[in-house]
């Protein structure tokens, strides 16, 4: 609390008020209280694409799960689905890893948790292929649990 | 009992005592955890709005209560802080008459300097960080001294320009909570958007491309808490989904 940071008054005060240092919070003041906050390095695939590519998979997802409600079963809808669904979750689930277990703050953590979803990712893409594939298939599953 | 002020008939007022809960703490006694303190306040003999019984319980009964204030008429933005749960400004938010109690705690989320002042350093920092002033990318012509805006441009700013940067927004929502060093939160994403599409300012582009990154706008998933608990009734999730519109058609 304590922690002196410059040799300014104001740096003494501020540094009293609000330095925290990585491990023990969320927040902490880098520089004096008059610069700026430095903005990440720009990054258009971590952001508007990334985005874009979010909101394209919700999209095709409506009219993917209302046609297989309304049509039932059809191999290229269950092969979208088996595809698109795994994507859209992983995205989701990595966006709830980056909130609250950013990489400046958890580091590890947030190394373990990516991997593990990109495994689970890898397991649940072959898992839709081999149920689509030699099994009933996924529409056909909801159906079954739907109606049993 | 109430006073006339012009000294004619009274009509005396039974007191009507209702209990401020308000949260303290102490810098210069660190250790000391920090605590709600109970004060009575007579609701008969005090203003409408919670920042009449602060500064009347700071008059009258404990003078080490420490708040920010300033215009008392919500324009400055200083006495921002949690009333009932809901972040506000103190001289809007009337007390509830009929509540037995208010509970007054600092802006959430937030260091506290003392009781509850909150530490808005970093929130101004990250103002700071998107440059809110006009930049131009050529000189002005000899002879003209205006940068001219037509009517229907000038609209975009409305509903932009009146933020008063008092922090209620960005401490009630979430992913500030939880990301604020690198979100940048409702309040300087709103003020962004007003410099994004202000017709006057030329660096609309890169004031976007500063932002392409996974945390600055993006950690926005439309809690829509902001927009809620504006005490100037803005919308800056609105202003936050214009960004991201804006970026996703770059």
């Amino acid at each position: 609390m304590f922690h002196i940071k410059n040799d300014n008054w104001i740096g003494r005060v501020s540094a009293f008020q609000a330095t925290k240092t990585l491990e023990n919070g969320a927040e902490y003041i880098k520089g004096t209280v008059n610069e700026a906050v430095v903005l990440p390095p720009k990054d258009k695939v971590a952001g508007s694409y990334h985005w874009d590519f979010e909101r394209l998979l919700s999209l095709s997802l409506i009219p993917l799960t209302i046609t297989s409600v309304v049509n039932g079963a059809h191999p290229i809808t269950d092969l979208c689905l088996g595809v698109i669904l795994p994507f859209h979750c992983h995205l989701g689930f990595d966006a709830m890893i980056t909130d609250y277990y950013p990489s400046r703050r958890s580091p590890v953590l947030n190394k373990v948790l990516t991997w593990s979803l990109r495994g689970a990712t890898l397991i649940a893409l072959y898992g839709c292929y081999e149920f689509n594939t030699n099994d009933v298939g996924m529409t056909e599953l909801v159906k079954k649990v739907w109606h049993a | 009992t109430v006073e006339s002020a012009t000294g004619g008939q009274v009509t005396n007022k039974d007191p009507l005592n209702k209990t401020f809960n308000i949260y303290r703490w102490n810098p210069d006694k660190p250790a000391e955890k920090p605590h709600l303190q109970q004060y009575q306040v007579d609701l008969n003999a005090c203003g409408p709005m919670v920042l009449d019984a602060l500064i009347k319980i700071k008059n009258e009964q404990d003078s080490t209560l420490t708040f920010r204030r300033s215009c008392r008429e919500g324009i400055c933005g200083s006495c921002a802080m949690n009333i009932n749960g809901i972040n506000t400004l103190a001289c809007l938010a009337k007390i509830d008459r009929n509540a037995s109690n208010t509970k007054i705690y600092p802006l959430p989320h937030m260091y506290v300097v003392k009781d509850i002042v909150p530490d808005l350093t970093h929130f101004y920092k990250q103002y700071k960080s998107i440059e809110p002033f006009l930049k131009k990318k050529t000189a002005p012509k000899d002879g003209e001294r205006e940068h001219y805006q037509s009517i229907a441009d000038r609209k975009k700013l409305d509903g932009l320009y009146e933020c008063i940067l008092c922090a209620c927004c960005s401490t009630s929502c979430p992913s500030y909570w939880w990301n604020s060093d690198e979100y940048l939160g409702p309040a300087v994403l709103l003020q962004a958007y007003r410099w994004m599409i202000d017709s006057r300012d030329d660096y609309a582009q890169e004031r976007r491309e500063a932002l392409q990154n996974p945390f600055s706008v993006y950690r926005c998933h439309t809690i829509m808490n902001c927009t809620r608990t504006c005490p100037k009734g803005l919308n800056p999730g609105r202003a936050i989904a214009m960004i991201k519109k804006e970026m996703a058609l770059e």
